[in-house]
C-alpha cells in the first residue's frame, strides 16, 4: 500500500481524470420521486402566520377589509407580473401528448418547412432553429398555459423528441439545473425519465424534450444552426 | 422564528440533488439510492437542531450519508465497520502502480471527453467503496480535502493516498473496458 505520506505527485492522467470526474457533479437527477417521498414524511410549511396575528389582536373585522384591498392589489399585480411559469409538469404533458396524440400536427419533412407551417398557424411563432437533413418530422402551436407554443416533432436516434419554443415575455423558463458546455448555458431537469434540455436564445426560450440522456440532446443541440 | 419544516426546505433540500447523484454511484440501482438519501434527509430533519446555521450544510449532510451508508451497509451485511474499510484498503483489485495505459492515454483528456458518464460511473462502481468515498467527495463534488477527511474520519494523507489509488484504479478499469470493446 502507498504510505499516506508519500504519495507520488499526479500526473497529466490522472489530472484529466479528475477534471472528467467533476462533470459528474452536473449529471441532472431526477428528484420527482424522492421529492414525493420526502414531502410525504415532511409536510411543506404553511404558512398561517399573517392569520394568527390578526386574531391576537382582535382585528378580524379590520384585517377582513385590508384582506379585500389586498386582494384587489395582488390581483392587479398579478396581470401585470409579467410572463406565467411553465413547470416541468406543463413541458412533460407537452411532449407526452405530442408522442401518444399527435393530434393536430402537421407532417412536414424539413425545419423551413415546419417554420412555414408554423407561421401559417401562428404568425409570431418563433423561428426552429435549422438542422442538418432530418425527414418524417410534424409540427404544430401547443397551448402552454394562456400562452402559445410552437412544437416539433422528430426523432433523434429513433427516439421521439419535442423541440418547443416560446416568447420568454410570455412563458418563462422552470428553474431547472444549469451545464455549461462550450460556453453556452444549458438548463436540465431529468422527470418521469424524460430529459429536458433548454436553452435561450434572444427573446425565446427552445426546449428539447425526450427519453435520451441530457447529454445526447446538449449534443443534439451542438448540430443545430445558431 | 422558522419552523423545522420551513428551514429543512430553505437549507437542506436544495442539497438533495447532490446526494441523490452522490448516493447513485454508491447504490447499484436507483431505488437503494433513493432510499438512502430518504434516510439521511429524514435524519437530517430530526436533528437539525445539531446543524449550526451558516456552516457549510453540504458537508453536514455528507457525513450523514456516509454514517447511514455504512450503518446500512452493516445491517444487510451482517459486519462491522471498520471491516468494511478494512476490506476497501485490502481490495486486491487495487494496484499499486499504474497499469501499462501507454497507447489509449495518449491524449487523456480527449480520450476521458469521448467517455459517457454512464461508463464513468460504472467504473466507479467497480472501486472499493472507501476509494470510491474519495472520489466522489474530492473529484466528484469538489470538497477540500481536509473536509473529506473530515467526514470519512481518516487523516488527510489518507484521503490523498485513496485520492492516488483511486485515479490509478479507474485508468485501468476504463483501459480493461477500452480493451474489451466495452461501451464507453
Amino acid at each position: 500500500m502507498i504510505e499516506p505520506n508519500n504519495v507520488p505527485t499526479p500526473d497529466a492522467t490522472d489530472a484529466a481524470i479528475a477534471a472528467r470526474l467533476v462533470q459528474l457533479s452536473a449529471r441532472p437527477v431526477d428528484l420527482s420521486r424522492l421529492q414525493k417521498r420526502i414531502e410525504a414524511e415532511i409536510p411543506r410549511p404553511k404558512y398561517h402566520t399573517i392569520w394568527q396575528i390578526m386574531a391576537m389582536r382582535s382585528v378580524r373585522a379590520a384585517a377582513a377589509m385590508l384582506l379585500v384591498a389586498v386582494t384587489a392589489l395582488a390581483i392587479t399585480i398579478a396581470s401585470w407580473s409579467g410572463p406565467a411559469l411553465a413547470s416541468t409538469d406543463d413541458l412533460l404533458q407537452l411532449h407526452q401528448s405530442l408522442v401518444s396524440q399527435r393530434m393536430g400536427m402537421t407532417d412536414v419533412s424539413s425545419m423551413e418547412a415546419a417554420n412555414a407551417a408554423l407561421t401559417g398557424k401562428w404568425p409570431g411563432a418563433p423561428a426552429m432553429p435549422s438542422m442538418p437533413e432530418h425527414k418524417d418530422m410534424a409540427c404544430c402551436v401547443h397551448s402552454l398555459g394562456k400562452a402559445k407554443a410552437a412544437c416539433v416533432l422528430l426523432a433523434i436516434d429513433g427516439v421521439p423528441v419535442t423541440m418547443a419554443s416560446a416568447e420568454s415575455a410570455q412563458v418563462r423558463m422552470p428553474e431547472m439545473q444549469k451545464v455549461e458546455r462550450s460556453g453556452v448555458t444549458f438548463h436540465v431537469q431529468t422527470a418521469s425519465n424524460i430529459s429536458m434540455v433548454m436553452i435561450q436564445r434572444g427573446d425565446h426560450w427552445y426546449c428539447l424534450m425526450g427519453q435520451l440522456p441530457a447529454d445526447r440532446l446538449i449534443q443534439f443541440w451542438g448540430t443545430l444552426a445558431k | 422564528m422558522p419552523d423545522a419544516s420551513e428551514t429543512f426546505y430553505k437549507i437542506i433540500w436544495p442539497h438533495a440533488a447532490t446526494l441523490l447523484r452522490v448516493a447513485q454511484v454508491l447504490c447499484r440501482n436507483e431505488a437503494d439510492a433513493e432510499d438512502l438519501v430518504q434516510e439521511t434527509l429524514v435524519k437530517a430533519y430530526r436533528h437539525l437542531d445539531q446543524f449550526a446555521e451558516g456552516t457549510d450544510a453540504r458537508r453536514w449532510l455528507m457525513t450523514i450519508l456516509r454514517n447511514t451508508r455504512i450503518d446500512r451497509v452493516r445491517t444487510l451485511a451482517g459486519r462491522k465497520r471498520e471491516i468494511s474499510i478494512e476490506q476497501a484498503e485490502m481490495d486486491p483489485a487495487a494496484p499499486e502502480s499504474a497499469a501499462d495505459t501507454s497507447g489509449t492515454w495518449d491524449d487523456p483528456r480527449a480520450m476521458l471527453e469521448s467517455l459517457s458518464d454512464q461508463a464513468m460511473i460504472e467504473a466507479l462502481l467497480e472501486l472499493p467503496e472507501e476509494i470510491r468515498w474519495s472520489l466522489l467527495l474530492v473529484d466528484v463534488e469538489g470538497l477540500e480535502m481536509t473536509d473529506a477527511a473530515g467526514i470519512m474520519e481518516i487523516p488527510v494523507g489518507t484521503v490523498k493516498s485513496r485520492l492516488h489509488r483511486g485515479r490509478r484504479m479507474m485508468r485501468e478499469k476504463l483501459q480493461s473496458r477500452s480493451e474489451s470493446g466495452g461501451a464507453l
